[in-house]
């Protein structure tokens, strides 16, 4: 089957050229293989945007940050201005009123007037031009401030301007503070004093709120000689300590700045305030201030962490699954295809069905689901697509004819159904079919094949076991059959049949003398007339050699009533035949038994219709005969004795005559003048084992109507002659042989093939050999008879007629006869004596012979005044006990031997 | 619980003695208002509010001016002690904070609580506190402190 008839197989396309590529676009389609391709895309993405959120985010918080410094710069810029503008007021007002009131009033008259700063926080005093103080608010013990930097500062420099001292401890308040002062003059404008307001440095930093700065943001303020007054970090207060030159002024506002003092990174602003030599500082801790951030960041890098994780999950699944699913498909490709290329490759058709339901669940048709390209043959359909067709639509015939049930029963029970059967839809060419119907899960597979041939041959061997080659006839097997089918019709219907065994009468004679070809020519002619002369319903069949068997069936109880039919089959036998341009007929005995009082099997009706048949040969022939329940055993006799027979021939065939259970034995001939033996005549005889001495009027007629003669005859000729030529050998007299020809050996075509065989064999002179026909043989076919007796007597054997007398021969042919003598039969010999009749038959036959120059010899020679009697008619040889039984051949010889002594074995 | 070594226990429990009488003294502080005025009681919290400079107002709406005890005097260390859970130095930090972002300034100090009840017994705005010796009906006691 070519590969190219069937597109669209998927093996086909692994065989394309362009299949590597689709195989790789395929699987590029695959979800397992392009799945994490897009998850990592994915991945990617969404890993991007996060990191660049983070950044964005970054930056703003940065962004946010450096605003919330600026802003706070800016605020405590203008406390910062507005402290210090408060206190630089105070000390204005302090030294306007030591100008009015002196050092003593001035504190007072400023409280009076409520114009004095909080004792609380501020510290207001006045010292002299020698450095001692001389008034305080809050009083305090005096101590000199003559060595302080402001004090010195005042009192070398007349420019009014308001100092900043570094911070140091104050003994009276007990703490650390920070001096504002101014130079106080006297009315000539010399130095007279300074006016001091002192506060803690931390009341600078005392606006640092937790909420905005944090726990390590920074207020601070610096001198511009780099000095720090005060710093605040978180709740800690930080008193002076320096800081690089650079530091301020490497400051931009609001960026990031490593603080010098605890390398913290913050975002830093600082702003140089106006009118002091002060820096205000403020730093927010980058790490508080971006803490939201890193919480946020974090937890967008666990919540994307996590969903890729998930994502990796999920897609490791899905791939896997994928992968599985990609495999198992590939298989069951393969697997298809590899049905596809079986299912293909195979001679039967294969039809894959779903089943097709209605409402109620039950299967009323089938779908094709597919099918191999034997199928679409078979359904011609060839170049179509079987795929999707309905059952009903290609087979509507399965409903009517059961195929359609068994395939339901098949889909329901599940196993395999198995059936053959014919397609007769199409009737010129009706197919046997053989199905094979598998259920399937919701169908079932059809494995459809084409049996006609092998049906065919089935057929063509069954008529061949049933039927005979040469006739056409139904055979003994058939028979049989025919005859038990005919006996249990019968017995329903109460009726008979009547077994009809038919018997050509001498047969053997026209298939040896005419040849097989001829046998077989009249058996199939007579075959065909029993054919015709019956009705349609009986059976013709032969048996067997010429046997034929009619079965009659549907009869009356009376026998009687088949009479005519009968007849009317002997008339079709014995009607004459042209064979080989010449007319023959032949005649037949018929043997009829009757179902069921002649028998209830077939063998039996059979047999006992065949005994009815030799009943009737008996009688002559051309006869039938009514089976007799007592012939049985005479026939059954026959039978057995014809089967010893048959089975001693085939024993002797092979053997030395000692072994054999036939013999010869010999008895001699006496020439009635001289007295001498000079022949004998060999006399069969069996030694059955089973039945002992056998008469040769027994088993003889038997070896003939079997046909087993022929070859019991060439056994005695050939013996014979052997004999013969043994007792030559020894030394002893040539004897003549006389040997007994049957008539079935006679006509046998090859009698004189035979004849010579022997003689060559025992290289025995053919005139020692006589030959001894019947009477009635000759009389059969005259001419025929002559003319093989010429042949014989061309080969120098003597003829001789046996049993002369007692048939009707022609006297006339006689004459022509080449034969040397004439034998007296026993039966005119018996009464010689006595009986005149005898008498005068004998000596009429002597002188026949005399007179057509033959010889003429009696039998059965058993006393002397036979003897006298054939002595005075003349009679030439003789033969019987009164000279000698048949004897063994050891006995011959001493016969001879002692001839050859004595002259004479004659009674003088 | 032995946080303190057992010599710095014995220099609290000194202190502590010496200071039990003066305690006693301070522990009669009373919180008043001019017998004139509306207000009949207050509040520890009403009253920390007005002397922290969180409210101006009585309860009743009326304008309120708190008069202070002198800085340093058991009276106010007392006061403040009890009535707004500052320490001095809290208390002075607490000004500096309002005073430096100019959210108000401390109530006026007057030297004796005799001049405080005065003082107070003249103007109904006014609110102080003073030893409950130094009581008079000029005023009434509108919270005393424990």
């Amino acid at each position: 089957m070519a590969a190219a008839e069937l597109p669209g197989q998927p093996m086909l396309l692994a065989e394309h050229p362009k299949s590597a590529l689709s195989r790789w676009l395929r699987q590029g389609v695959e979800t397992h293989v392009s799945l994490p391709f897009i998850a990592l895309a994915l991945l990617g993405a969404i890993w991007v945007a996060t990191f660049h959120f983070i950044d964005t985010e970054q930056a703003r918080f940065e962004a946010i940050s450096r605003e919330s410094s600026r802003e706070l710069i800016d605020t405590y810029e203008a406390q910062m201005v507005r402290n210090l503008s408060g206190i630089d007021q105070t000390l204005k007002m302090l030294k306007y009123a030591f100008d009015v009131h002196g050092a003593a009033g001035a504190i007072l008259s400023l409280d009076d007037h409520l114009l004095l700063p909080s004792g609380l926080v501020f510290v207001i005093r006045i010292a002299d031009r020698t450095g001692k103080i001389v008034a305080s608010n809050p009083s305090a013990a005096t101590v000199g401030v003559a060595n302080d930097d402001f004090f010195q500062f005042h009192r070398d420099t007349d420019r009014d301007v308001p100092f900043v001292s570094s911070p140091r401890y104050d003994a009276a308040s007990a703490e650390t503070l920070l001096s504002f002062t101014r130079r106080l003059n006297n009315a000539a404008g010399k130095f007279d004093g300074v006016a001091i307001l002192m506060v803690n440095p931390a009341y600078f930093t005392s606006g640092y709120e937790r909420a905005r700065l944090g726990d390590q943001g920074v207020l601070a303020l610096v001198g511009s000689d780099n000095l720090v007054r005060t710093m605040r970090i978180g709740e800690s207060q930080i008193s002076a300590q320096p800081v690089s030159p650079t530091f301020i002024s490497d400051i931009k506002p609001g960026e990031l700045t490593t603080s010098p003092w605890d390398r913290i990174p913050r975002f830093t602003s600082a702003r140089r305030l106006h009118g002091f030599p002060l820096t205000a500082v403020v730093a927010l801790a980058e790490n508080e201030q971006m803490a939201p951030f890193r919480q946020q960041r974090s937890q967008y890098l666990w919540l994307v962490g996590g969903g890729s994780a998930v994502l990796v999950l999920l897609v490791t699944l899905i791939c896997v699954w994928s992968w599985q699913l990609t495999k198992s498909r590939r298989r069951s490709r393969r697997d298809q295809a590899t049905y596809a290329a079986a299912s293909e490759a195979n001679l039967d058709a294969f039809f894959v069905l779903r089943s097709v339901l209605d409402s109620s669940g039950a299967i009323v048709d089938f779908v094709i689901d597919a099918a191999n390209s034997r199928a679409k043959k078979m359904t011609g359909m060839a170049g179509q697509t079987l795929i999707g067709v309905r059952l009903s639509t290609i087979a509507p015939d399965y409903w009517a004819n059961g195929i359609f049930n068994d395939m339901v029963r098949v889909a329901r029970a599940g196993g395999v159904h198995e059936a053959e059967w014919e397609d007769t839809r199409n009737l010129e060419r009706a197919k046997w079919l053989h199905r094979q119907v598998v259920a399937v899960e919701g169908g079932i597979v059809a494995i459809v094949r084409d049996i006609s041939q092998r049906k065919q041959a089935e057929q063509h061997i069954l008529h061949m076991a049933h039927h005979d080659g040469l006739t056409g006839l139904a055979n003994r097997i058939l028979i049989n059959d025919r005859l038990e089918r005919a006996m249990l019709q019968a017995q329903r219907r109460r009726r008979c049949i009547a077994v009809v065994f038919i018997d050509l009468d001498k047969f053997k004679v026209i298939n040896d003398g005419l040849g097989h070809d001829a046998g077989d020519v009249l058996l199939t002619r007579i075959g065909e007339r029993l054919r015709e002369c019956v009705r349609r319903e009986d059976t013709v069949g032969r048996f067997g050699g010429d046997e034929f068997v009619i079965l009659l069936e549907d009869q009356r109880e009376d026998p009687s009533a088949i009479i005519p039919a009968l007849e009317k089959i002997q008339r079709a036998v014995t009607e004459q035949v042209l064979i080989c341009g010449r007319q023959v007929q032949v005649n037949c005995s018929m043997g009829v038994a009757m179902y069921p009082r002649n028998g209830t099997t077939s063998a039996t009706l059979i047999k006992n219709a065949d005994a009815a048949m030799y009943q009737a040969k008996e009688k002559g022939t051309n006869n039938f005969e009514f089976y007799a329940p007592e012939m049985n055993a005479l026939v059954q006799e026959k039978l057995v004795m014809i089967e010893d027979l048959r089975h001693a021939i085939e024993s002797t065939a092979g053997m030395d005559g000692n072994s054999s259970q036939f013999k010869l034995l010999y008895q001699p001939k006496v020439d009635l003048r001289t007295g001498l033996m000079f022949g004998v005549e060999a006399l069969l005889r069996w030694h059955c084992p089973n039945r002992g001495i056998v008469s040769p009027l027994d088993f003889i007629p038997l070896a003939e109507e079997s046909g087993l003669i022929i070859a019991l005859g060439e056994w005695v000729l050939q013996t014979a002659c052997m004999q013969s030529r043994a007792w030559q050998d020894a030394g002893l007299t040539p004897l003549t042989m006389s040997v007994n020809v049957s008539p079935l050996q006679f006509t046998e075509n090859q009698l004189v093939g035979r004849i010579a065989k022997a003689l060559q064999q025992s290289d025995l002179a053919p005139t020692l050999l006589e030959l001894e026909i019947t009477e009635s043989l000759i009389m059969r076919d005259v001419q025929q008879a002559v003319h093989k007796m010429r042949e014989i007597t061309a080969m120098s054997v003597s003829l001789s007629i046996d049993d002369f007398g007692t048939g009707y021969s022609s006297l006339f042919a006689l004459k022509s006869f080449p034969i040397r003598s004439l034998k007296i039969d026993k039966s005119f010999v018996n009464e010689l004596a006595s009986n005149p009749d005898d008498q005068a038959i004998a000596s009429a036959i002597i002188m026949l012979g005399h007179k057509l120059n033959l010889r003429v010899i009696a039998e059965g020679v058993e006393t002397e005044a036979q003897l006298q009697f054939l002595r005075d008619h003349d009679c030439d040889e003789l033969q019987g006990y009164l000279f000698s039984r048949p004897v063994a051949p050891e006995q011959i010889a001493v016969l001879l031997e002692a001839q050859m002594q004595q002259q004479t074995l004659l009674p003088a | 619980m032995h946080i303190l070594p057992p010599s710095l226990y014995r220099v609290v429990a000194t202190a502590m003695l010496l200071l039990l009488p003066v305690l006693g003294c301070a522990a009669d502080l009373v919180v008043i208002v001019s017998a004139k005025s509306q207000v009949l009681t207050l509040e520890p919290s009403q009253v920390a509010d007005i002397f922290l400079g969180q409210k101006a107002y009585f309860p009743d709406g009326t304008e309120a001016i708190a008069l202070d005890q002198s800085v340093g005097t058991p009276p106010r260390d007392v006061f403040y002690e009890k009535v707004t859970a500052k320490s001095p130095p809290l208390v002075k930090a607490y000004w500096s904070k309002m005073i430096f972002t100019g959210r108000g300034q401390p109530p006026k100090e007057i030297s004796s609580s005799v001049a405080i009840r005065k003082l107070v017994a003249g103007d109904p705005s006014l609110i102080g506190y003073i030893d409950r010796t130094a009581l008079d009906p000029s005023v009434r006691v509108v919270m005393t402190v424990h």
